[in-house]
């Protein structure tokens, strides 16, 4: 067996975003193969009350990844004497990932935030290198694949819908990758923003087995 | 909030400190071996040993198109992106503005294409403040080519056709990671290029009116998108003349292929159960 | 894949190419020139790595340039001279992959020389890169003599094309064709219409219906061939 510096943390992540709210998840379990090494480990990150990330795949890459970002938002707010908005946020985030093109981070982000300019609610999905897309809605890390269909079904072409049908929307999602996904369980965090207002903090159980 | 106050003063900050600009980039972190073999091998190695769907990076099975036809210069483009055999994403926009008249295609490694065209139009942007003139797509394409080149050996996959208006007319060129170079008024790129080209080198000529140009752009697309399961999602097209970019409208490949659109699964109703009800 | 040959006749040196920029599988581009006037008097036709052909042939053009700016003149040896010695150091560092041929006019006298990415430099009378070199030489051996005129120069590319035609594996066809004397550069396009079609079975004296079938076609051959004209 020879060295690897990557391991997978495995995790899954959700967000839905709605005219006037947004929604990111993610379980809290962190497990390496078949072995759970910890129950309780969150995988959203706050950087100011309008910008959370959700990261999934290897856990030291994270944290890294999360300082990393943490002093160029320190950086930026310093120079620019604002705030950080969520699309320059987005934009910092994809070229740290691709600053690691060649030795890359091994994460798989999505983005949720609230527009202060015109109080709209963006989710920023990407992959490990950086390449960024705008979606309305978003998943990421092992329980992608199962995941998103269920999203796609319920949300895709479709009017918005409200915060409370999203909700029943992502916990049911996250329900398919719980009970079919081996990395996924725990506990759910539900983060949810709404333009001006503090973000609501929730916890679901999730399947601990 | 904390008072920032007493930094007041003009302020000197060179573009290469701000954080995480996008003309930031010239220095990568190295891993302790070679990149292309370290990553070949981290790419394709899932944990189990077995091997996996590149879960690094999305990889484009892509079709773009380009032509120049009398009037100017077209391009199409379809919106899949894949990993392996999963569709990461349906929707992605495939053409990225370099200029007010210049755009560039993606194909090949998504964030490569993302970040290194994104770079050419910060790059393009300064060479024009500093030549007081709109950059050419001769000057644009050899820039991208120019960056590609040194990283050339390091695994970028790039794949990407540079279209524009200049002072010369319409341009077209091919760029892609080796480095390469050309000028041509017909090209295609990725995996769904050959069914591409069989309806493109059946239908082109120079003297195609635009509506003409858009329908045959449209059409190798969606016949491209039918043949190559790596390509899918929307037919995006635009054309650039005198007058700029015009985007058109983008077209379902659904719709192309029944004439008529999706029709929603019980709008408004749930599709799972819902226990609250 | 790509194929580029040459030779030097009585006060001229002509480089010729085949039209294609290819890509694995696919034609990029039908009507690419390979072969790049490098300065007044001097010809570069390169075959190779794709980003490096261009690259190099920028290099050479400027840098002979300049050479000729700080020497007050620049004659073809030294002009491949330098190039070898540069192929040469970066062989070690990032190699050019590329393979030339050098043609130059040194007021009446023509040359040619022949240079490969590990840098080995030959002063010749006629060259090829490419797996073209396998199918041409010897007909250079046979064909070339000392002294060809200009007259006979496009007449020999023919021929030589014509064999790449019916024998290479990528029927090339269309060959860009340079020619350096002391008049300056020509160009010209040259495209193979037939080839020996050696081996071909005579004609069955009783043709069967099938044999009928396939004459109909070929007597259909030469019109397709006037409209590709």
């Amino acid at each position: 067996m020879s060295f690897s510096p990557y391991t997978d943390n495995g995790g899954t992540c959700v967000a839905i975003a709605g005219p006037d709210y947004v929604l990111i998840a993610g379980d809290t379990r962190m497990s390496d193969g078949y072995n759970i090494l910890h129950r309780d480990i969150p995988k959203l990150s706050q950087f100011n009350e309008n910008i959370v990330m959700g990261t999934a795949g290897m856990h030291a890459d994270m944290i890294g990844l999360r300082k990393e970002l943490g002093i160029r938002q320190q950086e930026y707010e310093y120079q620019a004497r604002t705030k950080m908005g969520v699309a320059a946020f987005a934009q910092l985030l994809a070229t740290t990932l691709y600053n690691r093109r060649f030795f890359p981070f091994y994460t798989f982000n999505i983005l949720a935030g609230v527009d202060t300019k015109d109080n709209t609610c963006a989710i920023y999905t990407y992959d490990a290198v950086g390449c960024v897309l705008k979606a309305p809605y978003a998943a990421s890390g092992a329980g992608e694949s199962l995941v998103l269909p269920v999203l796609d079904a319920e949300l895709k072409a479709r009017d918005p819908v409200t915060a409370e049908e999203a909700k029943r929307v992502l916990t049911a999602a996250f329900r398919a990758a719980d009970e079919r996904e081996i990395s996924t369980g725990d506990t759910l965090m539900i983060w949810t923003m709404r333009p001006g207002q503090e973000i609501v903090k929730e916890t679901m159980p999730l399947r601990r087995d | 909030m904390i008072d920032l106050s007493i930094l007041s003063g003009p302020r000197n900050v060179k573009p290469s400190q701000l954080p995480g600009s996008i003309s930031r980039g010239a220095v990568f972190p190295l891993p302790g071996c070679k990149p292309v073999e370290f990553l070949e091998k981290q790419a394709y190695t899932s944990f189990d040993g077995k091997k996996a769907a590149a879960p690094l990076q999305h990889l484009h099975g892509t079709t773009t198109l380009g032509f120049v036809y009398q009037g100017g210069v077209l391009i199409a483009v379809d919106s899949r992106s894949t990993r392996g055999a999963f569709v990461g994403s349906q929707e992605v926009k495939k053409i990225i503005n370099i200029s007010p008249s210049i755009v560039g295609t993606m194909a090949g490694g998504a964030a490569d294409c993302q970040f290194w065209e994104s770079n050419l139009a910060v790059q393009c942007r300064l060479m024009q403040l500093r030549e007081r003139e709109e950059v050419s797509v001769a000057a644009a394409s050899k820039l991208l080519a120019n960056t590609l080149y040194k990283y050339r050996s390091m695994g970028l996959s790039v794949g990407t056709m540079i279209a524009g208006w200049d002072k010369l007319g319409p341009a077209l060129f091919y760029v892609d990671n080796e480095g390469r170079r050309l000028k041509g008024n017909v090209f295609s790129v990725g995996s769904g290029s050959t069914y591409a080209y069989g309806i493109l080198d059946r239908g082109y000529r120079y003297d195609l009116t635009k509506e003409e140009a858009i329908e045959l752009g449209r059409r190798a697309i969606y016949h491209a998108t039918h043949r190559d399961a790596g390509s899918g999602g929307i037919v995006n097209c635009v054309t650039i003349d005198e007058a700029g970019a015009e985007w058109h409208d983008p077209v379902d490949c659904y719709d192309l292929h029944y004439g008529s659109p999706e029709a929603p699964v019980d709008a408004g109703q749930s599709v799972l159960a819902n226990p609250a009800e | 894949m790509d194929s580029v040959f040459g030779f030097q006749g009585e006060g001229y040196v002509c480089l010729a190419g085949d039209a294609r920029a290819i890509n694995s599988i696919f034609v990029l581009k039908q009507h690419h020139d390979k072969i790049v006037q490098v300065s007044d008097r001097m010809l570069l036709a390169m075959v190779g790595e794709a980003g490096d052909t261009e690259q190099l042939s920028e290099f050479v053009k400027v840098n002979l340039r300049l050479l000729e700016l700080r020497l007050g003149h620049l004659s073809t040896h030294m002009a491949a001279n330098w190039l070898r010695t540069k192929m040469a150091e970066s062989l070690r560092k990032s190699p050019y992959q590329v393979n030339c041929l050098l043609a130059g006019m040194d007021a009446e006298t023509p040359a040619l020389y022949h240079l490969d990415f590990y840098g080995t430099l030959a002063k010749l009378s006629f060259g090829a890169h490419g797996y073209c070199g396998h199918f041409l030489l010897s007909l250079f051996d046979k064909h070339w003599h000392e002294g060809m005129t200009k007259e006979e120069a496009l007449p020999l590319v023919e021929l030589l094309g014509g064999e790449l035609k019916g024998r290479f594996l990528l029927h090339q066809d269309t060959f860009i064709v340079k020619i350096i004397s002391t008049e300056g550069v020509e160009t010209h396009e040259v495209n193979i219409k037939g080839h020996q079609d050696v081996g071909r079975p005579p004609v069955a004296e009783e043709p069967v219906a099938e044999a009928e079938a396939e004459t109909e076609m070929s007597a259909q051959r030469p019109a397709l061939t006037i409209q590709a004209e």
